[in-house]
């Protein structure tokens, strides 16, 4: 029973940061309509200057973490206004198409850049543990649920309280309405784009301490991302929220009782679940709740 | 026409084929024309004795032609998006190796029953997932090439993990071109007589295949 609850713990863990990274996705699916398949290397973007990058306060991931915030908003705003807003009314499938290269160039450019090696950032506090009754977390781990937990909690105090969004909620709704009312649509969607870019550079960056990370882990986040906004119900911060509990637990029971192969079954597990979930679910997440993040 | 915002924006829009575009019928036969005189050249480059390399760039030309293609099926003529195409290549390949490597046949006859297993598994994943639409398809394609990946990197003792499976280098060069450009010549063809036959829009499964489009309705199709 000990041991189950440690695995539990590391569940909730994982479970939080899955939240964040998917929350992202999350919002811009939910009022662009879009899945962007640049998420996950986004994600790494946001860990990897962490490591050894300049200009950033690096070994000190809590410090970077408003500088990268705001370096994810300028990058998601910039990507979305140059490549994908030019594209979205041709076909539904393009942004996805673009944004799938768009994976492929990031994921080349850091393997060039950072080359394919794990990555670890250190922290000060990266040694230490805080334990109860036996029960270990690591600082890296404590710290990243707290951070992604008080960021979503940010978020949705954005969404729920801010001028930008509400229209980003309005758009969410109706799109046309939101037009009508005076609402710029795509200076909104940008933004709703570059928040949703810098919550991933920020779920990157507090991942970077808690495990090695390397440029071809982008797409397993993405579709873990998105395994959860269409388990959660797309939108909702609890639905993600739970569907991102319910994942991390599936990997960290998996990996805690399968031996050598549990890490690797974890992930395939996602990955047949987002399978068949969209098949039993097969209209897609569209009907259910959008304009609640 | 310009489209309006709503049938822009409309998340339920129809699908438009990807690959089919009209063009005139002169720079089609002159297009059609070139492809077959570089398609020529490339057959005839094993016998005028090159060396191995430009063999081997040749042989990578036709795969990716065979690739192309195939993709081509699905995702060009019924405006599927299939972003895991990639599992179809690779159960073939290991399906060959496996059989190579582990139970001893030949190259020869392992190759159509790798193909044959290709088949199966996109009978198995097609049925379910063809249901979906658009973007869920796409996904859940890479979902499932995703998938694939890492049950073959967990099944070590079959495919051999990260590590992979090492083949004798038994096949000549110069044939296996051959039988890729004969496969590429086929996948083209076959390519060729589907879109000519217009069963494409016979066996349309429902709604999804070469649909006219809703904006595109008035334009003229090849």
């Amino acid at each position: 029973v000990h041991a189950l609850i440690q695995v539990l713990i590391d569940g909730i863990v994982l479970g939080g940061f899955y939240a964040l990274a998917a929350q992202g996705l999350s919002l811009i699916f939910g009022i662009m309509r879009i899945v962007n398949l640049a998420h996950g290397e986004f994600l790494i973007l946001g860990g990897l200057p962490d490591v050894d990058g300049p200009g950033i306060p690096w070994n000190r991931p809590l410090l970077a973490l408003p500088f990268l915030i705001l370096i994810g908003f300028a990058v998601g705003w910039l990507v979305c206004r140059v490549i994908v807003i030019p594209v979205a009314h041709r076909h539904e499938l393009m942004p996805l198409l673009v944004t799938f290269g768009l994976a492929g160039v990031i994921q080349g450019g850091l393997t060039l850049v950072f080359t394919a090696t794990p990555k670890l950032t250190n922290a000060a506090y990266s040694d230490s543990v805080a334990s109860l009754f036996g029960w270990r977390v690591s600082a890296a781990n404590g710290i990243m649920l707290i951070g992604a937990l008080v960021l979503l909690g940010l978020l949705s105090l954005f969404v729920n309280r801010t001028k930008l969004g509400k229209a980003m909620k309005a758009v969410a709704q109706n799109r046309t309405a939101a037009r009508i009312v005076g609402i710029g649509v795509t200076r909104v969607h940008c933004a709703a784009f570059g928040v949703g870019t810098a919550l991933a550079f920020a779920a990157g960056g507090l991942f970077s301490t808690s495990q090695g990370f390397y440029p071809f882990m982008g797409a397993l986040f993405t579709l873990k991302a998105f395994v959860i906004v269409v388990l959660g119900g797309g939108g909702r911060l609890g639905g993600a929220l739970a569907a991102a509990m319910f994942i991390g637990l599936i990997e960290s029971v998996l990996s805690g009782y399968v031996p050598e192969i549990g890490t690797s079954l974890g992930t395939a597990a996602a990955f047949i679940l987002v399978v068949a979930v969209l098949v039993v679910r097969p209209q897609g997440i569209s009907r259910l709740g959008v304009a609640k993040a | 026409m310009k489209p309006t915002i709503t049938a822009a924006f409309s998340a339920r829009m129809e699908p438009e084929p990807l690959g089919l575009r009209s063009q005139g019928a002169r720079t089609r036969f002159l297009r059609q024309g070139l492809l077959g005189l570089g398609v020529l050249c490339l057959v005839a480059l094993p016998l005028t004795g090159v060396n191995d390399s430009i063999v081997l760039t040749a042989s990578t030309i036709m795969m990716w032609i065979i690739v192309a293609s195939s993709w081509n099926f699905i995702s060009g003529f019924t405006g599927y998006v299939d972003f895991g195409h990639g599992v179809f290549f690779g159960i073939g390949g290991y399906t060959t190796a496996i059989l190579v490597a582990k139970s001893g046949l030949a190259f020869g006859p392992s190759v159509p029953i790798a193909a044959l297993a290709c088949v199966l598994f996109a009978l198995i994943i097609g049925y379910p997932l063809l249901r979906l639409r658009g973007v869920y398809f796409s996904i859940a394609m890479l979902g499932a090439f995703l998938a694939v990946r890492e049950i073959v990197l967990i099944a070590t003792p079959l495919t051999g993990g990260a590590r992979g499976i090492t083949l004798p280098p038994e096949v000549d060069r110069k044939l296996l071109l051959l039988s890729f450009s004969g496969r590429a010549l086929l996948a083209v063809a076959l390519a060729w007589l589907l879109r000519r036959s217009n069963s494409a829009v016979r066996c349309s499964p429902s709604r999804t295949m070469r649909k006219v489009p809703r904006r595109a309705a008035s334009t003229p199709r090849s």
